[in-house]
């Protein structure tokens, strides 16, 4: 589901069956590596779209979380753990997941709430557009396999 | 002819008329098209979007995507698409809209090891025989959707996804 009016009243109707959360953890920088934090957000949106077309009904794509990237190291991460503590509390989530190709996070992997997947951002800029496509369908493959092999746990534990 | 046929006063007329009349067309004309556009244009949900060649298809659903577009308020994208295609018993194309009728997932075919040969939705566990339709007990109520579709030169053509009647 989108973040989207028509997706919202869906899901509050059917929330029970919305149990994921996808989250893109997008940074921004304009002063440095500008361009590389662009490249990031682009290929994790590309991601996330492919993603939560295919798992519409069972997984809530929110919108991206923006933070500062390369400043101040302690405020991303207070900042994402007071949203996920929101999101926690809200109850309506047993599965989050964080997708980022920022590397910042791979420290807090084991810490967080939720799954990180930390995926490295490929250049997409010098793909023409269906090799693109092409590209982000494979990618996307074993992201299936790990949020799969989560919703298994769940059903397990 | 002489000169005498036609008078200054008639000359003048004729050619007036004529100015005229190309300046009330000319101003007419855009205003007629204006309140015919909605009928000629063309309705942008019909346009069949070629898929793949004949030779690609086989007994076996295949899935295939492609792209359409999509237009969202003032927003075009490009909005990828997917269908499982196959070819029937008696050699007609089927192609099934991959979106699970319960809310939305895309539906894998024969992904689920205790039914084989079913599409099958991993979000909630709905399953559907290979025609699309939904195996009741399972989450979805209603069976897929199948494209509108068109085979011309060797090439599939899809149009737009038509629901049926629950099973």
């Amino acid at each position: 589901m989108k973040w989207k009016t028509s997706d919202g009243d869906v899901f509050l109707k059917s929330g029970e069956y919305v149990d994921s959360l996808l989250i893109p953890l997008t940074p921004v920088n304009f002063k440095q590596d500008f361009k590389s934090s662009v490249a990031m957000g682009e290929y994790t949106e590309l991601l996330c779209t492919e993603i939560e077309r295919q798992l519409h009904g069972r997984l809530f794509l929110a919108p991206n979380f923006t933070y500062v990237m390369g400043e101040d190291k302690d405020i991303p991460i207070q900042q994402l753990t007071s949203f996920l503590e929101h999101v926690t509390n809200s109850g309506h989530f047993k599965h989050i997941f964080l997708v980022s190709s920022d590397v910042y996070w791979k420290e807090f992997e084991h810490t967080t709430k939720g799954q990180l997947i930390w995926v490295p951002a490929l250049p997409l800029e010098s793909m023409d557009e269906n090799y693109k496509f092409e590209v982000v369908k494979e990618q996307v493959k074993p992201l299936f396999q790990l949020i799969f092999n989560e919703w298994q746990r769940g059903i397990n534990s | 002819m002489s000169k005498e046929d036609i008078s200054r006063r008639q000359f003048l007329n004729y050619t007036l008329t004529g100015v005229g009349g190309f300046m009330a067309a000319g101003m007419l004309m855009p205003m007629v098209r204006f309140a015919l556009d909605p009928i000629l244009k063309e309705g942008s949900d019909q346009k069949m979007v070629a898929v793949t060649s004949m030779e690609e298809l086989s007994n076996e659903p295949k899935r295939f995507d492609f792209k359409i577009k999509q237009k969202d308020g003032w927003y075009e994208s490009d909005v990828t698409q997917s269908a499982w295609v196959y070819k029937a018993k008696n050699g007609d194309v089927i192609a099934l809209s991959p979106i699970c009728k319960h809310l939305g997932c895309t539906v894998d075919w024969n992904t689920d090891p205790s039914h084989p040969n079913q599409f099958f939705c991993p979000c909630h566990l709905g399953r559907y025989t290979k025609d699309g339709t939904n195996v009741k007990g399972t989450a979805p109520l209603a069976p897929l959707d199948v494209y509108d579709s068109k085979v011309k030169d060797g090439k599939l053509y899809l149009g737009k996804a038509k629901p049926r009647k629950g099973a």
